[in-house]
């Protein structure tokens, strides 16, 4: 099933990985792939989307410097690294720190607090055991081999006692050393499942736990006369359990985590021991537990001591392991890429386990040079989330199809569990019938002896009566014959009679005797015979104890091999959902962006309708305005026209009357010119007032046209002032309209601008869930905290203490033993000379990495591995003498150094000497003003600038 | 996976599987020290009212005969007489003749038995509330407390504890609640170390550490910040403000009439301080009282050291209940167990953890109330019966703390008290 996923994943993985293309290259040529491929391929198949960018060199030495070195590089090494033109400068780099003894350092100051956890001094001190670890990973001793002298070490040899200390500044406490050795040997702490199976963790048994106690139930701290301690060990005891749940009791052999039984050999009771136990004498068992313990985790067929180790290492590089925390490996907290470790753990036993070429291949891997962040390039999610989009209805299938693969060797590792608690239930019963089969025997031997003992007694009485009748009997017929010779000695006769008397007394006892003796006799057969029984009956339960031995050593077989299918059907379920969930949020966070891409649109979008709208009622406004005025002027126009109308009808009527007066003044004129036709006078005088009368006519009808006009005219205007008033109602409503559209618009966007950080704060927080993805899959590095050895040492190397004190060193050094001549073109002298002075700086500035430890380290015994940060961190560091006294001497230093140069240089240098760059426009602006404004006190400017620098996030964190 | 103990539960199952579904999603873990930023309403409640617990711890083993529950006139009562005491009933040693004044407010525990008679063990019992075993290590009551009461803008330290000498630093009490909760020590009640500048630098000079350092962070996090490097960078502004209140620490700074009050002794000293600590806001503060452990001459030394902490002791237990501090304030006067009824031939009294006593006060205890009761000659609990795993619950209640609750760390669930055990509900109001 394993092979089987993992080939259909390749056709998934393939389109999206070069790494992998250029794997398939190699595979196809024939070449075995490096493992650095194999990693990246491997982490590229879980991956969404393309991932293409590295760290830059500076990033690279920086990080794999603190990584395998402990410190940050030194702006020497980081200027002639980054000079250096050469393509395989990173493998270089890497290649001179393994063959380093700042190597050999920082490895030793790893697994000390990896396995020990800055435990007290107690028992073996930290110095020998340190002394072991360096030595065997100077000597490259296989990592297997250093777990194998740990977990077998008794303290008797001398040459590797330190090696003890891993069980006796335990106190050889079997209970903390099982749940240790579980921790640090198998990734699994068992400690819930000391009571009982653990209740969260479904493939954590207390069988588990015990299996291992089983290993070490027998093993006790020994001081012997010289006051020396060891850790010894007994031929006997046995581990059993109670579930606190259950009740139910179950013995326990020896058992691996997800091995198999170990049973102890059969050896005859006098040949358990080559060391018998006495006072003072520290036993030494023919068969010892422990060492097969050692033998049997560390000889690379454990495939949990093998992930556990892989998992460890890969940590080391990375900051987390595949699976993590490091000691909850489970089905139920799979790695995050099952199939990687369970590459990682089957190289590292072709590789023999070897830290430094397996170091090397995690650490020149793509996946190792992956950045903190995502590059700038906006492009690159866009095209994880169409990735997802496209990808997640497959691999949500593959999740289903992998969740029932699991679901069914769930169930029948169900079965085969129940059948394990049977055969162990019927092991223990076996078990005990054999303590009490021993028992019945050990009572049938002690009840058996008293009647042997009368038996044989008896029957010793018996033959010292026949004895003595037999020696009577002799006398009293060789005195009958004497006395047939002289028969009248009565004292002679006296005397056989005496004879005869006793004989026959004695005849008598020696019947009673006979009888005693045979009764007993059959008394003690049939004790004899009940111990024979015994014998049978714990022969017979010895047989069975071995057949349910035997059956559940089959079931734990077929046990462990289910589990290991369980787990790696469960690294492939964990592996698809965290793909799922992770295509699932990269799909969130697309719809987000496109929500506020559209959002932005709409935003646009009623801009330019506000901005037509605006347009519209601009219009429609000066419209009205002009028609209003328009209005105004009519509406002037009209009553001066109404005035003029209304005056001129107000002059008709005296027209009217002065046309009657003359009328009539005409009509009698006339009337009276007509009697005297001959008086030309007067019809003169008559034709002139009709000629007045004309007149008069004349200016009536003028008047009347007059007014006619003007009213023509005021209707006109009236007209003319219902049009413009009709056109000004709709230009009103017009404009109307769109102040209303206006306000929608604005009511729209306040909508959307109000809701726009809301929005912001979803895509921040789903920027939040990928950016956790981007890092889960690898596709960024995460930013690692410096652990307090590491930021000792890089606070050392930043302020020049550590090579000051090398420096020391080796000037002392050459004094007083120089290298001769010779010596000097010998690599191996050379070498020793360069481990000698690097060994001594660094013990001479062990303590100050004490007191760092103390402040930055977690407390003894417990897990190291968690970032705390406390104000008294931050004030050792900004205000503590150790530190400040480095950085004041630093900084009087470099000032008078650089006393010469501009502020531009300092500045520059500083950066080099404390985050392995320089700085970039701004940082330099900023930190020539502040050394431009402090030219008087420029050491004072220069400690500040180191403090500061020394107490940045960027100097604290690995990245 | 299958349930494989008899219960079979439902609730097995469900929390099983919603772990592993809470691990595959993965990748949210909650950095230990950030717990704040992700803390639920329910707790946030308790941010309300800050409450406090002080802590004075009787070295050594004290008398429970010299103090809490005498036996005047008996063949184990030594020659100390009781003495009546603010509350009708309830009398005290003749040696604690404040104290007595002040009993409405305490709460007496007379019937612990811890059953435990070796000094180191018997602290940690007291301490933890568990018994020590050998493959796992429990938080004290400090670091407890200081995790359960841990306040968003916390700027002090919430683990204090005054020593009697020595120099400060930070414990090693936190066990899996993480060093962040380990107790800040004031040897010899002095301020935390590292808390004023260093010789030659100028606050002027400070601040320009701290802006380029500021400065440094903004542009480096604007790539990547994480919950560590938002730790780390929150507890250099955490420091300067503990720089800034260090005077919180100095007690000379307390009106010199109140200096008199509490005595100018160690004891007196610490208690004053741990009142102006816990004013400050301190979470936890333990100060304590040495050597009780009286194999000789018991009777004189105790009518020493009961002479000396009498008055310091009920001049707090009165100021803080003046000061309306006392209903969220929790006292607890513990000791690893207490002394032998049988007096020896050197008139000392042994190790002794089968019937004892210690003294509480505060938050939501009964005031003035004796809980549990021990035989006439003080050999035996004769009714309410305690261990330390009770009493544990019981600070914890007393101060509002869900002693039935768990702290998640790293993972895993951790029970906040020892679950088979529950408060004292008696003297609980």
């Amino acid at each position: 099933m394993h092979s089987m996923v993992r080939g259909k994943s390749h056709q998934l993985a393939g389109c999206w990985a070069l790494g992998c293309c250029l794997s398939f290259a190699l595979v196809a040529a024939g070449a075995e792939p490096r493992l650095r491929d194999r990693i990246d391929r491997e982490i590229a198949r879980w991956q969404i989307g393309p991932v293409e960018a590295t760290i830059t060199d500076a990033q690279f030495l920086r990080r794999v410097s603190i990584d395998l070195l402990g410190r940050i590089p030194t702006p020497e090494e980081t200027r002639e690294f980054l000079a250096s033109t050469d393509a395989t400068k990173r493998e270089q780099w890497v290649d001179r720190c393994l063959s380093s003894p700042e190597f050999v350092w920082r490895m030793t100051e790893l697994f000390d607090v990896m396995w020990m956890e800055r435990r007290p001094e107690q028992g073996i001190k930290t110095g020998p055991w340190r002394e072991f670890l360096s030595g065997a990973i100077r000597g490259n001793v296989p990592l297997n081999e250093i777990a194998r002298q740990i977990l077998s070490a008794d303290g008797a040899d001398d040459r590797q006692r330190g090696a003890a200390r891993f069980y006796l500044a335990r106190g050889g406490e079997s209970h903390l050393l099982t749940r240790d050795i579980g921790r640090f040997f198998f990734g699994r702490d068992l400690q819930c499942a000391q009571c009982h199976d653990h209740p969260l963790v479904g493939d954590y048994f207390q069988a588990d736990y015990y299996g291992i106690h089983a290993f070490l139930v027998r093993s006790f701290p020994f001081t012997d006369a010289k006051k020396k301690l060891f850790f010894a060990e007994r031929a006997e005891g046995q581990a059993s359990f109670q579930s606190v749940f259950t009740g139910e009791r179950r013995f326990m052999a020896p058992r691996l985590p997800g091995g198999t039984f170990v049973f102890d050999p059969d050896l005859p009771t006098d040949q358990r021991y080559k060391v018998a136990p006495a006072k003072n004498v520290r036993p030494i068992p023919t068969y010892s537990r422990r060492a097969e313990l050692a033998r049997r985790a560390t000889d690379g067929t454990n495939p949990a001591f093998n992930r556990n180790l892989a998992n460890r290492l890969w940590w080391i590089a990375m900051g987390r392991g595949l699976a993590d925390p490091l000691d909850m490996l489970s089905l139920e907290q799979p790695p995050t890429h099952s199939e990687l470790l369970d590459l990682l753990a089957d190289e590292l036993v072709k590789q023999k386990f070897n830290l430094r070429s397996f170091l090397k291949e995690i650490v020149l891997s793509q996946t190792y040079s992956r950045p903190i962040a995502e590059p700038a390039d906006e492009s690159l999610r866009s095209r994880w989330v169409s990735a997802a989009q496209t990808g997640i209805e497959s691999w949500r299938s593959e999740l289903a199809k992998a969740a029932a693969a699991l679901a069914s060797l769930q169930d029948q590792y169900d079965d085969v569990a129940d059948q394990w608690d049977q055969a162990a239930a019927k092991w223990t019963d076996a078990t005990d019938a054999v303590a009490a089969a021993s028992k019945a025997l050990a009572n049938a031997e002690k009840a058996a002896a008293k009647p042997v003992a009368a038996a044989e007694a008896a029957q010793k009485a018996q033959t010292e009566t026949q004895t003595k009748y037999d020696r009577l009997l002799a006398a009293a017929q060789a005195a009958s014959a004497a006395v047939k010779l002289e028969p009248s000695d009565s004292e002679l006769a006296q005397a056989a009679t005496l004879f005869r008397t006793r004989a026959d007394a004695a005849k008598q006892a020696l019947a009673q005797a006979s009888r005693t003796a045979a009764k007993l006799a059959s008394a003690a057969e049939s004790a004899r015979r009940a111990v024979a029984e015994a014998k049978g009956k714990i022969d017979q339960s010895r047989k069975a104890q071995q057949t349910t031995a035997a059956q559940l050593a089959e079931v734990d077989r077929r046990r462990a091999e289910l589990s290991e299918s369980l787990w790696q059907a469960a690294g492939l379920v964990a592996a698809w959902k965290s793909k799922v969930s992770a295509a699932e949020h990269w799909i969130d966070y697309g719809r987000l962006l496109s929500e506020q891409q559209q959002s932005r649109q709409r935003l646009a979008q009623f801009g330019q309708q506000r901005q037509s709208a605006e347009s519209a009622r601009a219009a429609a406004a000066a419209k009205q305005s002009e028609l209003m005025s328009r209005l105004d002027e009519l509406r002037s126009k009209l009553t001066a026209t109404e005035r003029r109308a209304a005056e001129l009808a107000s002059q008709r009527k005296p027209i009217a009357a002065k046309l009657e007066v003359f009328r009539r003044a005409a009509d009698a004129a006339t009337a009276a010119a007509k009697l005297d036709s001959k008086d030309a006078q007067l019809a003169q005088a008559a034709a002139t007032i009709a000629q007045r009368v004309a007149t008069v006519q004349s200016q009536a009808a003028r008047t009347a046209a007059e007014t006619d006009a003007a009213n023509n005219e005021v209707t006109q205007i009236r007209q003319s002032l219902a049009g413009i008033e009709k056109q000004l109602t709709g230009v009103q409503s017009q404009l109307k309209k769109s102040t209303e559209i206006i306000a929608r618009i604005d009511r729209e966007l306040a909508q959307l601008r109000k809701s726009a950080p809301a929005l912001q704060s979803r895509i921040d927080e789903a920027a939040k869930l990928v950016t956790a993805d981007l890092e889960q899959c690898y596709a960024i590095a995460r930013l690692r905290p410096l652990s307090p050895e590491q930021l000792a040492w890089s606070t050392m190397t930043a302020t020049g203490v550590l090579q000051r004190q090398k420096a020391a060193v080796a000037s002392k050094l050459e004094k007083e033993s120089p290298l001769p001549a010779d010596a000097q073109k010998d690599a191996a002298k050379l070498a020793e000379r360069h481990r000698a002075i690097e060994q001594t700086a660094r013990t001479q500035l062990q303590s100050h990495v004490r007191a760092f430890v103390s402040v930055f380290g977690a407390g003894p015994g417990q897990p190291q591995e968690e970032f705390f940060a406390t104000a008294d961190q931050a004030l050792f560091m900004t205000n503590g003498p150790l530190v400040q006294g480095w950085i004041g001497a630093a900084a009087n230093r470099l000032a008078k150094e650089w006393a010469d140069q501009p502020p531009e240089f300092q500045a520059d240098q500083a950066y080099w000497l404390v985050l392995s760059r320089p700085p970039n426009d701004t940082e330099r602006r900023e930190v020539v003003q502040m050394l431009n404004s402090r030219s008087k006190d420029r050491a004072a400017a220069i400690a500040d600038l180191l403090s500061a620098l020394l107490a940045s996030a960027e100097f604290r964190f690995n990245h | 996976m299958r349930c494989r103990y008899a219960c079979r539960s439902d609730q097995h199952q469900i929390a099983r599987r919603k772990f592993l579904g809470d691990m595959a999603a993965g990748g949210t873990a909650v950095v230990g020290g950030l717990a704040w930023l992700a803390r639920p309403a329910a707790a946030r409640q308790l941010e309300s009212q800050q409450k406090h617990v002080i802590v004075i711890n009787m070295h050594g083993g004290l008398s429970q005969l010299e103090s809490w529950d005498p036996k005047p006139k008996t063949d184990t009562g030594g020659p100390f007489r009781a003495i009546p005491t603010s509350v009708p009933g309830v009398h005290i040693s003749e040696l604690l003749p404040e104290t007595a004044k002040q009993m409405h407010h305490l709460t007496l525990v007379r019937g612990i038995n811890t059953k435990e008679n070796d000094h180191g063990k018997g602290a940690y019992m007291m301490l933890t509330g568990r018994r020590r075993t050998p493959a796992a290590d429990y938080p004290k009551l400090g670091a407890v407390v200081a995790k359960s009461l841990e306040t968003r803008d916390q700027s002090l330290p919430g683990h204090i504890v005054v020593t009697p000498g020595g120099s400060g630093g930070r414990g090693n009490d936190a066990a899996y609640l993480g060093p962040k909760y380990s107790s800040v020590v004031l040897g010899n009640g002095n301020p935390p170390p590292n808390t004023t500048l260093p010789k030659g630098v100028s606050s002027d000079r400070d601040a320009v550490r701290h802006r380029l350092r500021r400065h440094a962070n903004e542009r480096f996090l604007s790539q990547r910040r994480t919950a560590m490097t938002d730790v780390y960078t929150y507890n250099y502004e955490q420091a300067l403000q503990l720089m800034a209140k260090r005077e919180v620490f100095d007690v000379s700074r307390e009106p010199a009439k109140d200096q008199q009050r509490y005595g100018k002794h160690d004891f007196g000293r610490h208690c004053l301080l741990a009142r102006r600590l816990v004013e400050h806001g301190v979470s936890f503060v333990q100060v304590s009282h040495s050597n009780y452990d009286t194999h000789n001459e018991n009777f004189t030394f105790h009518f020493e050291q009961m002479g000396e902490f009498d008055r310091p002791f009920a001049q707090l237990v009165a100021d803080l209940a003046d000061r309306g501090m006392l209903e969220h304030t929790l006292i607890v006067v513990l000791s690893e167990f207490g002394r032998t009824p049988r007096i020896n031939n050197r008139y000392g009294r042994d190790h002794w953890s089968a019937a004892w006593s210690v003294c509480l006060a505060g938050g939501r205890l009964q005031r003035g109330a004796a809980y549990g009761k021990t035989n006439a000659n003080g050999t035996a609990v004769a009714d309410g019966q305690v261990d330390h795993a009770m009493l544990f619950h019981t600070y914890l209640e007393a101060i509002g703390v869900d002693a039935t609750g768990e702290f998640e760390v790293a993972g895993r669930s951790l029970p906040v008290a020892d679950p088979s055990s529950q408060p004292i509900d008696e003297i609980l109001a």
